[in-house]
């Protein structure tokens, strides 16, 4: 099994500029504002932001009742482009998409920087029914 | 009057919708027959800062305020304020009501009859002062500098430098000189805006672009507004017989200036909440059968990030610089360029204290709204570097704003003027620990 370890990489400054550079060309114009959730996906989505000017929203556990709400400036029917750091199955962008729908937002679909090649596709697109993008996939990265 | 309590809800629909849709109606038509064009000839409204015609227009908001009980002072500058509660510190809500030459009957009009709505809707439920305040001589039409009432009331702007801002009557008549025609400017005036007073600050207005309608909403709450770099820019070249010229030995100062108005127009996109625009080109001799040989543009760049604001200036000159070297290379007489600021004001970030009351507003009563930028100026802006203010947009139709066909839909400022009141009971409730 090969691991891409984020922490090692996506805490430099020099990898999130070049991040944020590449990921840049996927944020649509119309994009009000791209959510992340977990510190890797932040760091990346704040260094998109630098670089783009897109405002951010959060996720985070409510305090009171636990669940995961995306919280920032935003308002409701907003278009809201989510980046994932790394998706393999699906599920935690998944459970993020339906915080967002719940919290009013018009999901504009899901970009990851990479692809482990799981199931995170399929479980994206037809299930969840959102659109999908990697930046890369890791047999790209790690071949 | 009732003191809203912690636990009660607040009072919601403390406006009469009909009848208020009815009453700004009518007093957008009395207001728009106060112009030095008329109406009838639908040239649109012509009500310059520091005219009479603004002075009646501001009377006529006094005689509306006094019938719903507001006390009445006018400062130093020409704003008008109205008192609808005398305590200290005091919630405020305005705009302006003076316009540029062949303008709309909306623009700060609506803001006024906004605030003169919700003031007298919620005095006898808020528990601080109320007030409402005309700004004297926002446009910047006529002095080439905007929201010169706001800045003097703010500490801005002062009697020398009301002095130096000129119009452009034969011979020109400073802002100052203007102003004391109309026995406005004393010598003891002393700036009001205070943040120990005043609790915040909010206006209403049209949006003056076409974000809402594309979006199919009614209300935009800003949360920023634009700054604004200008520059003159001035390219000498060689007028010249443009058939017996061949074009490699050109010094064609229209065709640098093109290739110029392009680069800012690329600037312009660079960024997300930027603008960048040449809105003015004079050409010199401006002949068919001459190479052009002189171009003087005005240059307008705006962003909501200061920095940004700064780079695109910096662009700007470079590109500039880049493109009259390079045809001073190509071609064999060369093309000077001077760039000279003209003025420049920075972007403002709005009180998220105020924005949230009016989201909350919103929310609370269903209404779609979005979050948004202003690219234009408004006094709110000059506020906000004191106070804690906000600003709701309300949707214009095709975007016309600056010209007789300025629209505005007034079921809008009506809604706009629901979401004022409980904005304001809800910023009342929490002021003035909740701010800081």
């Amino acid at each position: 099994m090969r691991w891409y370890e984020s922490e090692l990489v996506l805490t430099r400054p020099g990898v999130l500029r070049r991040c944020a550079e590449l990921l840049a060309h996927r944020i649509p114009e119309n994009t009000d504002r791209i959510a992340a959730r977990g510190s890797a996906a932040v760091a990346v989505a704040t260094a998109v932001a630098v670089a783009t000017d897109a405002q951010l929203l959060f996720g985070e556990a409510d305090p009171d009742t636990g669940e995961l709400r995306f919280v920032g400036d935003g308002f409701p029917g907003a278009r809201v482009l989510l980046l994932e750091d790394i998706v393999e199955s699906g599920g935690h962008a998944a459970m993020s998409v339906e915080a967002l729908k719940a919290g009013g937002f018009s999901i504009i679909g899901v970009v990851a920087l990479i692809d482990r090649e799981g199931h995170g596709r399929n479980h994206l697109e037809t299930q969840v029914g959102v659109t999908y993008e990697a930046e890369f996939r890791e047999s790209e990265l790690l071949p | 009057m009732t003191e809203p309590e912690d636990d009660q809800p607040i009072p919601r629909r403390l406006i009469d919708h009909a009848a208020v849709v009815a009453r700004i109606t009518e007093r957008v038509d009395a207001l728009a027959g106060i112009s030095e064009t008329d109406p009838a000839e639908e040239r649109g409204v012509t009500r310059l800062a520091f005219t009479e015609l603004e002075r009646r227009a501001h009377d006529l908001a006094v005689d509306w305020a006094r019938a719903a009980g507001a006390t009445v002072h006018r400062d130093a500058i020409g704003n008008t304020i109205l008192t609808y509660r005398p305590q200290e510190p005091y919630l405020l809500v305005g705009s302006h009501l003076d316009s540029v030459a062949g303008g709309g009957r909306y623009d700060g009009t609506i803001g006024v009859l906004a605030a003169l709505e919700v003031a007298e809707a919620v005095q006898g439920h808020i528990t601080q002062g109320l007030r409402v305040v005309v700004f004297s001589a926002e446009e910047g039409a006529r002095f080439k500098q905007p929201c010169l009432g706001s800045s003097v009331a703010a500490g801005d702007l002062d009697a020398a430098g009301l002095g130096a801002l000129y119009d452009s009557s034969t011979p020109p008549i400073s802002a100052l000189e203007a102003a004391r025609e109309l026995e406005l400017m004393s010598e003891d005036f002393e700036p009001w805006v205070d943040p120990e007073k005043v609790t915040a600050f909010l206006e209403v207005h049209i949006e003056q672009g076409t974000v809402l309608e594309s979006e199919r909403l009614s209300i935009g709450v800003v949360d920023a507004i634009a700054g604004a770099a200008r520059l003159g820019l001035t390219l000498r070249g060689r007028p010249e017989h443009s058939g017996a010229t061949p074009m490699r030995i050109r010094a064609d100062a229209l065709a640098a200036a093109s290739e110029i108005v392009l680069a800012v127009e690329e600037i312009g996109r660079r960024t997300r909440g930027g603008t960048a625009t040449i809105g003015q080109l004079t050409v010199t001799p401006n002949g068919i059968t001459t190479v052009p040989g002189k171009v003087v543009a005005g240059v307008d760049i705006r962003d909501t990030d200061k920095g940004q604001q700064e780079a695109s200036v910096v662009a700007f000159r470079r590109a500039t610089a880049e493109i009259v070297d390079r045809r001073g290379e190509s071609h064999q007489r060369a093309i000077t360029c001077e760039i000279t600021p003209a003025g420049s004001r920075d972007p403002v970030m709005l009180s998220a204290w105020v924005r949230k009351a009016l989201k909350d507003a919103c929310e609370a009563s269903r209404i779609n709204y979005r979050i948004m930028p202003s690219g234009a100026g408004h006094d709110a802006a000059i506020l906000a570097a004191r106070v804690p203010a906000g600003m709701l947009f309300v949707a214009s139709p095709n975007g016309l704003s600056h010209v007789p066909e300025e629209a505005c839909n007034i079921e809008d400022v009506t809604l706009a003027c629901g979401i004022m009141c409980d904005a304001l009971l809800l910023l009342d409730k929490q002021s003035p620990g909740a701010r800081r």
